[in-house]
């Protein structure tokens, strides 16, 4: 099932820009979670969570999602495959891995964002909430190594993948007209 | 002439696209060449990316079983999480919403900074 070159082209272009626009949005993220962890003025801590709670949750959860989809269509679309080379198994549960622990952690930016928003939280409250640094920087971390596996695609077939490369050169022999001399 | 500028598209196309350029071996940087019946190894950097992974999960481990990492969760995120640790230290910040004990602390820190501002004596009892 290969997309012809018109649809992969766009595919394509629609998968880069949700991926690399994910790292993007956590750049924007870690810049407040860096005012979160540093910062000792009240309103710039109640806008900071507020803003990080909003990040996550309206732009790097539906770009991660969109992204892993993308993928998925992309791998099963081209001849890449989804299980044939180990830059695309990696890249795929390296995507899973991150959305997963994006998921978890948004529920505890929004636990943030609520004590934040909450007008009774005294300014001592605030400075002690504390940041999500650790995740932050780890996740787009682990976004720009899979963004290098798909610029580098280094090289390593699976036994799957070799399997399948295998049949389908069986098929095309078995199909070539024999030349009768 | 059209002919090759075509091939030449066609190659920086399949690098650029994702589309594979079929790989001109199985794929086995291992070092240890396989036959062309049996199936290509797990390449090095395959192997080492692994080792490396491996040892981080497990230095992540040691550290949540050994408590030097401390805690990991959503617990560790919020007023009550920190503000117990203060409690130890005899600095709690009052905080709204806060058990019964941190409020009076409170208290007693805006008594003893209203008392040095004002110049207030607190009540003495003789």
């Amino acid at each position: 099932m290969t997309m012809p070159p018109g649809l992969r082209k766009f595919a394509l272009t629609a998968h880069v820009t949700l991926s690399v626009g994910w790292i993007g949005a956590a750049a924007a993220y870690i810049a407040l979670d860096v005012a979160a962890a540093t910062s000792q003025d009240s309103e710039t801590l109640r806008a900071a969570y507020v803003g990080m709670e909003m990040i996550a949750r309206y732009v790097i959860v539906p770009l991660a999602f969109a992204s892993l989809l993308t993928g998925l269509v992309m791998s099963v679309g081209t001849k890449w495959g989804l299980f044939r080379h180990y830059w695309v198994l990696i890249s795929l549960l390296l995507t899973i891995i991150a959305t997963v622990v994006l998921l978890v952690e948004t529920q505890t930016i929004s636990h943030l964002a609520d004590i934040a928003a909450d007008p009774t939280t005294s300014n001592d409250g605030l400075r002690t909430l504390g940041s999500t640094l650790v995740h932050s920087v780890g996740g787009t971390a682990v976004l720009l190594v899979i963004l290098v596996l798909n610029m580098y695609k280094p090289r390593g077939m699976t036994r799957y993948g070799w399997r399948k490369q295998h049949e389908q050169h069986r098929k095309q022999k078995a199909q070539r007209p024999v030349a009768i001399p | 002439v059209v002919t090759k500028i075509r091939t030449a598209h066609a190659r920086q196309e399949d690098t650029l696209m994702a589309d594979p350029t079929a790989y001109p071996d199985p794929g086995d940087d291992t070092g240890v060449g396989s036959g062309p019946g049996s199936p290509p190894g797990m390449p090095r950097w395959v192997k080492v990316s692994g080792i490396v992974v491996g040892a981080l999960v497990l230095l992540f481990v040691v550290l949540q079983l050994t408590g030097v990492g401390g805690e990991h969760g959503p617990a560790m995120h919020g007023p009550g999480a920190r503000a117990s640790e203060g409690d130890h230290e005899g600095d709690t910040p009052p905080i709204d919403g806060a058990p019964e004990g941190h409020r009076e602390a409170g208290m007693e820190l805006e008594f003893l900074v209203t008392a040095s501002e004002g110049g207030h004596t607190p009540p003495v009892d003789h």
